[in-house]
Formats: C-alpha cells, sequence, structure tokens
C-alpha cells in the first residue's frame, strides 16, 4: 500500500491540451550503498570501502556521479574497468535515452554487470530529491539542478560514513554551481588526469571542444538550427535523407533522399559535405540547376573533332541534381577500425586515423602512445567535428593487434560486420544441461520413438553441427515414407532464458574460412543438438507418405527420438549409391531418396524454380601455420542436391503448415521477384552471342538460362548464372501477418510459400518456426512474444540484418584469405570477362572463384568503347563480355591497411603503350 | 526519439508508484442533503462523485417495475472538463451509455433486490475528473453511496483495474498506462467471497499471463475494499458521535 | 408534531415562522446561506472553481480551445457558458435531455456575462479573422437546494479568475500556431458581477437567498446583478407577484452587500490557491 507519500502534479502543456500526470514520491528508495547503515536496504551496489583509482586531487574514498553529458560522450572512460562505483542517475538515464539509444544501451549494461558497480538511483522519485521545474527554468537547467541535488543529498546522507560523492561535469556552468551548493565537482579531463595509476584512461577522453584552430584556414559552414530545419523540411526547402559517402572519392557524396526511393542528391566538395559522416541523417538544399556537377569519376575526354560547345553540352548531360548539407539530423557513428598515419614528429599527441572503412573520413585523435600503435589494428571513436576542424575529432578506443595478423584482420572482419563474437557469458552457460545428459522416461512418453529407424545424415567433410538427417521405408501399400529429421534446439533453448536472449542476438552461426562464430554454445552445437550417428537424439521430425511419383500423401509432424545408423559426407553417400554392390538397408534407402529427389527437381524445375551458382571455394589450410596452402571450387554431387530436396520439401511443408495454424504471426522467408531491369546486363551479354533471352517470370528466366550454352566455352552457361545470380534481390524473412499473400512468393525457388526449418543450431529463424510448429501440433505451449506480429516482424528485420551481415563476413573472410594465399606469389591464371567497363575489365578466376579489376586507364588513347554492346576495343584487340583471357595475378602491397590483389592481362597481348604525359594534363578543365 | 518507458529496469512506473501499488484513494461518504446516499471518491486524478436516490416507487414508464425485485437505474456521466480534451456532451454517447449499462449490471448483482420489490434505485455517477479507472472509481464511490443510503448489500463491491506492461503485471492503471495499447483488464468482485461480478479485457493478451493479471486485479479489489471498509467505519464513529454529541 | 404539520400545511407553516421575522432554518429574512469555495480542484480544466451556498453545490471548469473567430466578430474571442441540472443534484430531475430550467440559467448565465463586460472579447483574440480562444464554461450542479443562479454567477467568476492560459502565437512563415509553454497568462477580469436572488412570499414579504422548499412556496423572484462600486448590472425579474418600489430598494441596498461580501471571499480564496 501507498503511505506517508507526498503527492504532487505535474502538468505538462501540450499543444493546447492540458495533460494532468500524477507523480508519487516516495520514501523507500535507499541509497544503495554498503556505507551506509540508515537506509534499511538489502542488495548494496556501492562499495564499503570504494577502491576508486587513487586520485591526485581527491584521495578520500569516494562515488563518482556522472552528469549526462559526461554519460553520453564519455562511455569510453566509465567502461573501462577501472572505473566503479558509480552513481548513474535517472535525470541522466532518461536523458540519455532520450538522446542516444546505443549510449543508453551501454550504460544499462555497465549498470547490469554486477563488477562495476554502478547504481541507477531513482532520484525522481525519492521524495528528498526531487525537484520541481520552475517558471521560466529550462527542462536542461531544471535536470542540471535535480543532479546537483541528488550529488547533494548523497554527500549530506553519506556524511558519517567517510565516503564522498564528487560529482563529473564538463559544463563550467554547472560546476561554479555545484561548488557554490557544496558539492564537490571536477570536469572529467581533471579527474581522469589526476587518476595516476591509470595514464592511458587519458586517451580514451573524448574531445568536444576545440581547443584552438586545427587547420588554418577551414572554416566550414554553420548547421542550422533543429527548428530551422523542421520548419525547412515541412516547406520543401530542404530535403531529408541518407548521407553516403563516395567509396572512390572522399569529397563527393550522395544522399538518399527519404521517403522517395528513386531521388538521389549528389554532393561535391569539403563544404557541401559539411561534416556529414557516412550513413548519417542529414537534411540538404538543392543548389541552383546552373551550380549543379557531376562526379569526377565521369571524366570527360576530348573527342576528336568535336567542337568546345559540343563538350559543353555533353558535360550539361552528366550534370546531376546537386545540393548541399545544411544539418545533421542524425548522427550514425560507430566506432572504426583502422590504423594511424605514420607519424614524423616522435613526441606529437595528435595523430590522423585511417579507417578501414574508405567511406568514413580520416579522425583525429590524441594518444600519447603513438609509437606502439604504428602498424596496429585500432578502434577508435568519434566524438565530435567542429566546423574549423578538416576533420572529426575521435579517441583511441583500444588496439586489435598487428596488421596482417589473421587473428587481427579475422577480429576487424567481425568488427566491422557488427557480429557479437565475444564468449559465451557464465548466464548463457549456466541455461545448458548438466552432462551426463540422459533421456528421461518422461521424454519419452511425450515423444514419438523412432530409434528403430534407419536414419542417416549426410553433410560435407567436418561437419559437427549436423542439422538434418533422412530416412526412407517402402510402405506395404506400394507407397513409401520419407522422413526428415531436424535437431530439436528448442528443447534445449527455452523462451525468455539467457541463452535465447543471446541465441536471437546471433540471429547465425558465421562461418569463416578458419573459424565459426556459433549461435549457440558448443555443447550444444556440436553434441547434444547435433544429430550424430549411434547416439539417441531429439529431433523435430517431418514424415510424408508419397507415392513412387513422389507425389505426397500425407504429412505428418511430430517431436521425436532418433538414433542415426550413421553420419556420412556427400561424397560417402555418393559411392554407397554409386556401387551397385551395397546392397544394405542403407545403401537401399539413399537410393530410394535419390531416386525421389531427381523427380522432386525436375518437377521443381518444371515450375521455374532457378538453379543460379556462384562460384565458392574451398581452401586448404596448412595445419602449422593455419595459411591457406591452396584453393579449391567445391564440388557439388547429387547428394548435395538430394539434401537438398527433401530441406526444400520440409520447408514449404512447414511453412503451410505454420501459416494455416498463425495466419498473422507465421516467420517465413519470401524472394522479391526482381524488376527487369535488373537483367539488363544479363540480356545484353545473351542477346550478343545470338540467344534470346526471356525474364518474364522465373520460369522464362530458367528456360533461358538452360537453352544458352556454348560448346565452344562450357564455362559460359555458369559465368551466365553467375550473373544472373546477382541480378537477384535479397530473399527476406518476414512476419506473415505484415504482408499481403501475394507477396509470399519465392522467386528463386518457384514456391508460393517458404520458410527455413531445417536448420535450427545455425539459424534462429529456424528456431522461431520451430516453436510455432512445436505449438501448431500442440507438442509445446505458447508464449507471449511468439504470437505478437509487430515484435516477430522487429525480429524478423534484425534477422535479416545479421543473415546479411554474416554473409558478407564470410565473404570477407574468403577475401582475406585469398589474399594471404596469394601474398608473395605471382601466378598466371585462366579467367573469364564477366563486365567491361569504360576504363576496366572485371575477370572472374573460376578456379579460385576470384574476382578482379583490371585497369586500362593507360590506354586511354587508344581506346574505344561501345557502351550499347558493351565492347571495348583497344587497337586491334577486341573485348567482349565472357571471353577467355589470362590473368597474371599478385598482391598489391602498396597500401598496408588496403592490401588487394592485381590483375594484369597477359592474354590477349594489349599493344605497347608508349609513356604519354600524365593524363591529367590532357583535360581541360573549364 | 525514445518513447515513454512505462516501466522502468528499477521497477518504477511513470508515476513512481511499483507495479503493484494503487494511486492513493480518499472517500468521503454523506457529502450530499438531497441524496439518501452520497460518496465522492478520489482515486489518484480520477475523482468521481456519486448520488443515490430509492428506494422509491418507480418513476417514469411503469413498464419497467418488476414484481418480485427492486429496479436500478444507472447514470453515468462525465463533466465536460473532466477530460484533456473537452467532451461535448457529458452522457448519451456510447461509452456513457455501454458505462451506464455496466454500473446497473454490477449493483444488480450485489443490492439486495429481492427486498424491495416494485420499487426502484436510482445510482448517479459523476465523474469530475478523469485520469484513468473511470470505472472502477465509479464502482467503488456508488458502493460507498449505497452503504450511506443504508440499502443492503451482500458485500461491498469494489473494482480495480491492471494491465500487463513490460512482462509485468501491474495495478490501478492510469490513463497514460491505459492508452499505451496494452491489455486493460477491469474486474469488479464482492471481495470476502472472491465472487467476480463484472470483467472485462480489451486489447490483446496472451493467456499465460492472464492468470497474473488476474492475480494482480484480485489483489487490487482487495486493497480497495480495506480502504473503503476504514472509510465507512470512520463515516460511522463520526456521525454516531455527532449524534451523541447533539442528544446530550 | 412539527414536522407534520410541515407536511400537511407548508404554506401556514412558513407563515407562522415569518411572522415571527424568522425563517424555518433559522435564518433571518436577509440572511444568506454560509458560502464556501474552493478554487483550482479540477487540474484538467484550465480554471476550476466549486461553491457551496448552504446545501447548493455548483462546480465550474472552464476548458479553453482555439478556434475560428465568427466573421461578424473577427477579433473577438468566444465565451460558451452552459449549466447543467443533472438528475444526481435532486430528485426534482429526471435523467434525459437539458431541461427548461437548465436553458433558463444557461441563458441568464450569457446575459451576465454580455451585460456586465466582465471579459473584453478580444483578450481573447490569438489573430484577427483566423484564430481565437473559445472558453467553454461548464457549470455541474452537483446538490440543488434552491437558489442555483447565485451560486453558478459566484462559480463562473471564481473559475474564470482562476483560467490560466499558454501564450499561443501564429507563426506567419509557416502558418501554424506555436504555443510557448512556459508563458502563461490569467483573464483580464475587467468587473466580477455578483447575483442575488430574493423570493416573494405571499406577495409581500421578501427574503433572501431562498432554499429549494422556499422557492417552491414562493409567489414571486427577483435577481440582482451588482458588480464594483455598487452598480447595477441586470435585474431580473420573472413574473410572479409584484414588487414595490420600496422593497426593491431594500433589496438593491442588500445585494450591494453581499456583492461586497462575495467579492472579497472570492479574493482571500483566491489568495490561497498558488499558480
Amino acid at each position: 500500500m501507498l503511505k506517508s507519500k507526498i503527492f504532487l502534479k505535474k502538468t505538462k502543456k501540450g499543444s493546447i491540451l492540458k495533460v494532468v500526470r500524477e507523480h508519487y514520491l516516495r520514501d523507500d528508495i535507499y541509497c544503495g550503498s554498503e556505507a551506509c547503515d540508515e537506509c534499511p536496504q538489502k542488495d548494496e551496489v556501492l562499495e564499503l570501502r570504494p577502491q576508486n583509482p587513487s586520485s591526485e586531487i581527491f584521495p578520500d574514498p569516494h562515488y563518482i556521479i556522472p552528469d549526462t553529458n559526461v554519460v553520453l560522450h564519455q562511455l569510453d572512460i566509465l567502461e573501462d574497468k577501472c572505473m566503479k562505483n558509480a552513481i548513474i542517475l535517472q535525470t541522466v538515464l532518461d536523458e540519455v535515452r532520450h538522446r542516444s539509444a546505443p549510449a543508453y544501451k551501454r550504460i544499462k549494461e555497465a549498470i547490469s554487470n554486477p563488477d562495476k558497480h554502478f547504481l541507477s538511483f531513482v532520484n525522481e522519485f525519492h521524495k528528498d530529491t526531487y525537484v520541481e521545474r520552475q517558471p521560466r527554468e529550462t527542462a536542461n537547467d531544471r535536470n542540471d539542478r535535480a543532479i546537483r541535488t541528488a550529488a547533494k543529498w548523497f554527500q549530506t546522507h553519506l556524511f558519517n560514513t567517510g565516503v564522498k560523492v564528487i560529482l563529473l561535469t564538463n559544463d563550467a556552468d554547472n560546476k561554479v554551481k555545484a561548488s557554490q551548493d557544496g558539492v564537490t565537482a571536477f570536469t572529467v579531463a581533471e579527474y581522469v588526469g589526476s587518476l595516476k595509476d591509470n595514464p592511458e584512461l587519458l586517451d580514451r577522453l573524448a574531445h568536444s571542444k576545440p581547443s584552438n584552430a586545427f587547420d588554418e584556414g577551414v572554416q566550414l559552414p554553420e548547421h542550422v538550427s533543429i527548428a530551422e530545419v523542421q520548419k525547412g523540411l515541412k516547406s520543401g526547402r530542404y530535403l531529408q535523407g541518407s548521407f553516403q559517402a563516395s567509396r572512390d572519392n572522399c569529397l563527393e557524396a550522395v544522399v538518399f533522399i527519404q521517403d522517395k526511393e528513386d531521388v538521389t542528391v549528389f554532393l561535391q566538395g569539403n563544404a557541401s559535405l559539411n561534416r556529414a559522416v557516412h550513413e548519417d541523417v542529414v537534411a540538404v538544399e538543392m543548389l541552383p540547376e546552373k551550380d549543379w556537377s557531376y562526379p569526377s569519376s565521369l571524366v570527360i575526354e576530348d573527342v576528336e573533332g568535336e567542337t568546345e560547345m559540343d563538350k559543353e553540352a555533353r558535360k550539361e548531360k552528366l550534370k546531376q541534381p546537386t545540393g548541399k548539407v545544411v544539418a545533421i539530423i542524425k548522427r550514425k557513428w560507430r566506432q572504426y577500425c583502422g590504423m594511424l598515419l605514420p607519424v614524423i614528429i616522435k613526441t606529437a599527441t595528435r595523430h590522423l586515423f585511417v579507417p578501414s572503412e574508405r567511406r568514413i573520413p580520416k579522425i583525429r585523435i590524441e594518444t600519447r602512445q603513438a609509437h606502439i600503435l604504428q602498424g596496429q589494428r585500432v578502434i577508435v571513436a568519434i566524438d565530435s567535428w567542429p566546423k574549423n576542424s578538416r576533420y572529426p575529432l575521435g579517441h583511441f578506443v583500444r588496439k586489435l593487434g598487428t596488421i596482417g595478423d589473421k587473428e587481427t584482420e579475422n577480429e576487424v572482419l567481425l568488427l566491422e560486420h557488427d557480429i557479437p563474437h565475444v564468449p559465451f557469458s557464465t548466464a548463457v552457460l549456466n541455461c545448458l544441461p548438466k552432462l551426463p545428459w540422459l533421456i528421461t522416461e518422461e521424454d519419452v512418453k511425450k515423444r514419438t520413438d523412432l530409434r528403430h529407424l534407419h536414419i542417416c545424415s549426410v553433410d560435407p567433410p567436418g561437419c559437427t553441427d549436423i542439422d538434418d538427417a533422412l530416412h526412407y521405408k517402402p510402405l506395404d501399400n506400394g507407397n513409401v515414407e520419407v522422413g526428415v529429421h531436424i535437431a530439436d534446439v528448442t528443447h534445449f533453448i527455452r523462451p525468455g532464458t539467457a541463452i535465447d536472449e543471446e541465441a536471437r542476438k546471433r540471429g547465425t552461426t558465421v562461418y569463416l574460412i578458419d573459424k565459426r562464430i556459433d549461435m549457440v554454445p558448443e555443447l550444444l552445437s556440436s553434441n547434444l543438438c547435433s544429430l550424430r550417428s549411434n547416439v539417441d537424439r531429439f529431433a523435430f521430425t517431418v514424415i510424408w507418405e508419397m507415392t513412387k511419383e513422389a507425389e505426397i500423401i500425407s504429412t505428418r509432424f511430430m517431436k521425436s527420438i532418433i538414433n542415426s545408423k550413421a553420419s556420412l559426407t556427400y561424397a560417402e553417400a555418393q559411392m554407397k549409391i554409386d556401387d551397385s554392390k551395397q546392397q544394405d538397408e542403407l545403401a537401399q534407402s539413399l537410393r530410394g531418396l535419390n531416386t525421389l529427389a531427381k523427380i522432386l527437381k525436375q518437377g521443381r524445375t518444371d515450375k521455374g524454380s532457378l538453379s543460379l551458382a556462384s562460384p565458392e571455394v574451398r581452401f586448404h589450410i596448412d595445419s602449422e601455420t593455419a595459411d591457406p596452402i591452396d584453393v579449391v571450387s567445391k564440388e557439388l554431387m547429387e547428394t548435395n542436391s538430394m539434401v537438398e530436396e527433401f530441406m526444400l520439401l520440409a520447408n514449404v511443408s512447414v511453412a503451410k503448415k505454420i501459416y494455416e495454424e498463425f495466419p498473422d504471426c507465421a516467420v517465413l522467408r519470401r524472394h522479391p521477384s526482381p524488376p527487369p531491369s535488373n537483367f539488363k546486363p544479363v540480356i545484353n551479354v545473351a542477346e550478343a552471342r545470338g540467344f534470346d533471352f526471356c525474364v518474364d517470370s522465373s520460369k522464362d528466366l530458367a528456360n533461358s538460362l538452360a537453352s544458352a550454352q556454348l560448346t565452344e566455352n562450357p564455362y559460359f552457361n555458369t559465368m551466365l548464372r553467375i550473373l544472373a545470380t546477382r541480378c537477384m534481390m535479397q530473399a527476406l524473412y518476414f512476419c506473415s501477418g505484415m504482408l499481403p499473400y501475394a507477396e509470399f512468393h519465392h522467386y528463386g525457388l518457384a514456391a508460393p510459400i517458404y520458410t527455413h526449418f531445417t536448420s535450427p543450431i545455425r539459424r534462429y529463424p529456424d528456431v522461431l518456426v520451430h516453436r510455432l510448429l512445436a505449438v501448431a501440433i500442440q507438442a509445446d505451449a505458447s508464449f507471449p512474444e511468439l504470437l505478437d506480429k509487430k515484435k516477430t516482424q522487429a525480429l524478423c528485420n534484425h534477422l535479416n540484418y545479421r543473415h546479411k551481415m554474416a554473409q558478407y563476413a564470410g565473404r570477407a573472410s574468403v577475401a582475406l584469405h585469398t589474399l594471404l594465399f596469394f601474398k608473395n606469389k605471382v601466378l598466371i591464371e585462366d579467367g573469364y570477362v564477366m563486365f567491361v567497363r569504360k576504363n576496366a575489365l572485371t575477370v572472374l578466376i573460376p578456379k579460385y572463384g576470384l574476382e578482379g579489376i583490371v585497369k586500362l586507364a593507360e590506354y586511354q588513347n587508344i581506346m574505344k568503347f561501345d557502351d550499347e554492346n558493351t565492347v571495348q576495343t583497344i587497337g586491334d584487340v577486341i573485348i567482349r563480355v565472357f571471353d577467355a583471357v589470362k590473368v597474371e595475378v599478385s598482391v598489391d602491397q602498396s597500401n598496408i591497411q588496403h592490401q588487394h590483389i592485381k590483375f594484369k592481362l597477359v592474354s590477349p597481348q594489349l599493344p605497347e603503350i608508349e609513356e604519354g604525359p600524365p593524363l591529367k594534363k590532357q583535360k581541360k578543365r573549364k | 526519439m525514445a518513447g515513454l518507458e512505462l516501466l522502468s529496469d528499477q521497477g518504477f512506473r511513470i508515476d513512481g508508484r511499483r507495479p503493484h501499488e494503487l494511486r492513493r484513494i480518499q472517500c468521503r461518504m454523506g457529502v450530499f442533503g438531497q441524496a439518501e446516499g452520497s460518496a465522492y471518491v478520489e482515486q489518484g486524478n480520477t475523482k468521481v462523485l456519486a448520488a443515490v436516490y430509492g428506494p422509491h416507487e418507480i418513476r417514469g414508464s411503469r413498464g419497467k417495475m418488476q414484481p418480485d425485485k427492486v429496479l436500478i437505474n444507472c447514470q453515468y456521466s462525465m463533466a465536460t472538463f473532466s477530460t484533456g480534451e473537452r467532451k461535448r456532451r457529458p452522457r448519451g454517447d456510447r461509452k456513457s451509455q455501454e458505462m451506464t449499462k455496466h454500473l446497473q449490471q454490477t449493483f444488480e448483482a450485489a443490492v439486495l433486490t429481492h427486498l424491495y420489490p416494485r420499487s426502484q434505485i436510482d445510482i448517479f455517477v459523476e465523474v469530475l475528473q478523469s485520469d484513468g479507472g473511470n470505472y472502477c472509481a465509479s464502482v467503488n464511490a456508488a458502493t460507498l453511496a449505497i452503504i450511506d443510503a443504508g440499502i443492503p448489500m451482500k458485500d461491498y463491491v469494489c473494482a480495480c483495474s491492471a494491465s500487463y506492461i513490460e512482462d509485468n503485471p501491474v495495478v490501478d492503471i492510469n490513463y497514460l498506462e491505459e492508452s499505451s495499447g496494452s491489455a486493460e483488464l477491469i474486474m469488479a468482485m464482492l471481495p470476502k467471497s472472491e465472487q467476480i461480478v463484472l470483467l472485462q479485457m480489451n486489447s490483446r493478451l496472451h493467456e499465460d499471463n492472464l492468470s497474473k493479471v488476474m492475480d494482480m486485479a484480485t489483489q487490487g479489489c482487495k486493497d480497495v475494499h480495506s480502504i473503503l471498509d476504514t472509510a465507512v467505519r470512520e463515516h460511522l464513529t463520526s456521525s454516531i458521535a455527532l449524534q451523541d454529541s447533539s442528544v446530550t | 408534531m412539527a414536522a407534520d404539520f410541515k407536511t400537511a400545511q407548508p404554506v401556514e407553516y412558513y407563515r407562522k415562522f415569518l411572522e415571527k421575522d424568522v425563517r424555518p432554518d433559522g435564518r433571518e429574512l436577509g440572511e444568506i446561506r454560509p458560502t464556501m469555495i474552493n478554487i483550482g480542484s479540477i487540474s484538467t480544466a484550465e480554471g476550476s472553481a466549486l461553491v457551496k451556498l448552504g446545501n447548493t453545490t455548483v462546480l465550474c471548469g472552464v476548458k479553453a480551445e482555439v478556434t475560428n473567430p465568427k466573421s461578424e466578430e473577427p477579433d473577438k474571442g468566444i465565451i460558451v457558458p452552459n449549466v447543467d441540472l443533472p438528475a444526481l443534484c435532486s430528485p426534482r430531475f429526471r435523467p434525459g435531455p437539458p431541461s427548461e430550467q437548465a436553458q433558463v440559467v444557461s441563458q441568464f448565465m450569457v446575459e451576465v456575462i454580455q451585460n456586465s463586460g466582465c471579459i473584453d472579447p478580444k483578450d481573447l483574440c490569438i489573430k484577427a479573422g483566423k484564430h481565437v480562444w473559445v472558453l467553454y464554461c461548464d457549470l455541474v450542479c452537483l446538490d440543488y437546494d434552491g437558489n442555483v443562479t447565485d451560486a453558478c454567477v459566484l462559480a463562473l467568476m471564481a473559475a474564470l479568475k482562476n483560467v490560466s492560459l499558454p501564450k499561443v502565437t501564429l507563426n506567419e512563415e509557416s502558418g501554424n500556431l506555436e504555443t510557448h509553454m512556459q508563458e502563461k497568462w490569467g483573464l483580464n477580469i475587467l468587473c466580477q458581477p455578483v447575483a442575488t436572488t430574493f423570493a416573494i412570499f405571499d406577495d409581500c414579504i421578501v427574503f433572501a437567498d431562498p432554499t429549494d422548499e422556499e422557492e417552491n412556496l414562493a409567489t414571486g423572484k427577483v435577481t440582482i446583478v451588482t458588480t464594483e462600486e455598487d452598480k447595477i448590472c441586470f435585474v431580473h425579474k420573472p413574473g410572479g407577484s409584484p414588487l414595490s418600489d420600496d422593497k426593491l430598494q431594500n433589496c438593491l441596498q442588500r445585494s450591494f452587500i453581499r456583492a461586497r461580501e462575495a467579492r472579497n471571499l472570492v479574493e482571500t480564496t483566491l489568495v490561497n490557491v498558488d499558480r
């Protein structure tokens, strides 16, 4: 019951609406300090003798109270493990929450870490620390006063304990007022500077205020105020959009205008970019049409016989709508990996940091340890970008390791792709079942016992997380029974547990060439869930009764116990099928499955399912140095496709079932049809070779692809498929309640409805699907989040993001290993031309699945590029798309941060070129 | 921009209450002279006045007369200035008519109706200020007014709302919490026998959580009961003391 | 015994009392029931006041909205008083549409506001021809024990004095209204009318502030509204027994005194309300 509570009213005026809220003040909020005897509290957070780092200016034991700006901007300091015993006031927490979601998340994590002893103190509801906003007082001033009042209260409250409190604020005015109130206050710089045992902390100090001018003469335009921006957006004077810096030119960028899909605004020059950083949400103002410009990559060359007039006219055509940034609406700054530029003066403390992402500008940081950081990958955060600085100001966060070192580069890769990869926390590990894990009678009662069936799994070699297994059984009525058994991960990962949270956060297992970042701890992924042979395992089973012609008679779903009889690799399974001497039950099952799979595949192809291609490679890794020693393309066998067919079938069956049971909240996967314009490159190439190419539907596309065969170039078809794959849209997870049924379509598989059910060990969407299916067949209880379509959609978006990032990371890992493989080698390889561009060729080497660019800029004068048919003529050499070529492959190490593979055309041989004067001088610029 | 945090990590609601805490309830009985019974209840910022007339002979259409029990006639009305945005009409709109009906149903189940056949009891409720939980405050005020009028009931009728916010059941929700879109459960019960007289739930709630919210509302009703009971006892003590002093 | 007499012959019962210049509730003929005011108790309203005149209780809440002005008066704000006599306040009233009496009192309030000129409607103008304030003054009778008009006028004026509005300006550029939360202003009340009602009994006896019972027995009624400096702004005598000139003079004198008392009461109450 409420007792002895003073009660006030907070009246808040909306536009004209009068809102009245109650605000209860309490006397049961305690100080949370172990040193205090007065408060009848348990679970004190703050330590009795705070072992804060000894400060020279304040040697007494103390707690620190940071104000809002300190929490917002100096999180790297607060997160350091030597910073303990801080009091985070509710006023501060609320303000942080409103101003920066990432900062809020980070400070909350710090509060929940028991080692930090961070107390979150609800001062707004405490009867002695609540302050009412006074007439004419701004909200900020009121909050500052609330913070000082709370600091004062702690000081008085803890007076007898000998523990003091310090207010940390970088606001000079606030500091003065605090001293007037008798509260000890320091700026963060003063406090951190006085910590003689932790000098490295100083480097992490965020620099918000420029001490003096940075770059002589640099004066970027002032940003307009938020109010102005809002007014301007309303009146249409300004446009809001996402800022995308150019990859090639740091002085150019485009802005994708919000809510207008095709509208982009081009920006050029420091003043126009005006301190925007890649991904920021900005307000732009259009320039008058006469000032419009075009990207410098579209170089204007002289054409013989052309008059100045013609040239101007050509330039006019290239011009794009151009604008300038007037304000930053939302910063999307994160922490960046990169390296320091080499120092010239040894003792200098100011350094430039070069991020590995080219779209991010250089960042100016201050550090005293520059000499140790040379040649290291480091992480830096941006703090601010004053208008008199050419570069943003940031601070050093931590170092990752030596550049080029595989561990370091892997770490960079994971960080840059935002992949959670820290070891599983104890809370997560505590959710694991205790070993030895035994099946109880209860389990047997609840599940269908399928241990007698001849079940086997087929996977790539070395696979330890076996998601799926199959069985085949002829029935007496002439039909056959086929079963797909999927690891029952949801038996171990219960909703709402720490392990579930973590798996959801990770979203997917990430496969790098030499590393696997598991979604669930290894005990589950490689042991208890993995459907290994000759052990009892829980499975989620789909059993079909089919005719010999692979027509489904009935489908059943059940939770089961299985005992796999064999874990085969694709090659082993293939051998069993091909070796007619083997007549055991397993071999016969596999043959039966294989036959059915072929029928299924044919049926699918007839419907228009696409078989696309992407060059996949495998590295042979040296077991000692763990460096790649050879690269081979992955081979595809019949058995690969056999397993795939049944997985597809299971996914479709499950998708139908869960959609039928939960039309509003089923987790499904869709693959939108690409707009026909996407296929232009493919059509061009195919038509150039005399093929009719139709892309109206996936069936047409499949047929066109199948018919486009060139006898003299057997790889032509594969390349066409590779190219077609790149024209596709991304497949996406989504919640069925958010889209009309017509949009559920899976283009690539030509299926009206599809989901992912078969890999719950490595994909979180499958976990959700398992839960839905379990509820649908009444094998498990439902729970609230499962049926909330908005939450489900938000989760799907998150999983799509994770999935995309995992794919990128995987590709980046291949690229990294390819680079390591070619290091110090020069090889001449066969390749094919994938694209012909104005001044470069893209060449694919199928042997390595490696794609690279052959630069042709030096042949500028003798090149003729036919834009219509994408044919490049250099002297008497004609280069067309998909031509076979030979290239010399080597690693260009000139830029240590961005080492990359260099291609040089060997055959067809290009004409010798005389050393002409540098290109730039030929250009006439007005 | 982050929206409102209805329940903080520290376990406080937006107005500083913990999930299981009721708002401050204040009540007065016998506030007006004209009615047989009257009461005024403040539940936080929700302020409600109830007046009870009767039992008296049937007024209006005789057809409504019931031979075996009393007719309970209710009217729920909200002052135009009771809400943030001005209400156009104090009564007669659908919401008010629904409330009127609910009140009638609630009290038909609690008043010993067989004691007054062929008669009528009027229960009039006026919401002077509204901050969520209008029905609950109305029921609680009407209960006190009926007691003030001396009309026998099976038990107090106590009403309380509950919701489920951020995976926590919360009791006695205010307007802000009501309008957050989370489920709202309204319960009126006879606390001694724990019989539910009226139960209504809006918006979606997973069935697993229903019992938690029900338990919360039940406990809320019991807490309301002890407050109302104290108020009745105090009112009686002081009026007896008044009578005593006037006698001597 | 006395109660039986009262029920059987109420008029005779009253006559007996009035012969001795006293009323059954102990009041003298000119005496007004104890008056109590509570200001600002409804926080959802921009201004509010609760008035108790004996048992008669009236609650007034003022809600403000921005609206378009009438085309014939582009620079004038609007004040809309409305009196509600719900079934809750007395057994005399039935649930249903507003009674005739409620409409009569509402109209009376309109005239008091207009005749007294207590508020300059131009003060409520935000932008002439575009936006003006409208003040909805809703008066709810919570307990009806006679003389609801006096209570209503008092409640209305006290509530108006309590009104606090945010400053609203028109942004010429965007055409939007901008609200300045921190800048609040109260209404400029030019004068404060107070109503005093007298009942006429047996065509000759006049007494002030009749109760419900007295109103039923009275043969006539007169309401006098006066403002500061003893100015009469409105006299309302809806038929009934005629009234002699000197009797009216007495009533006027009495109402001047009453008005002063009432104004003092409002002022002292206002001082105690922190706004």
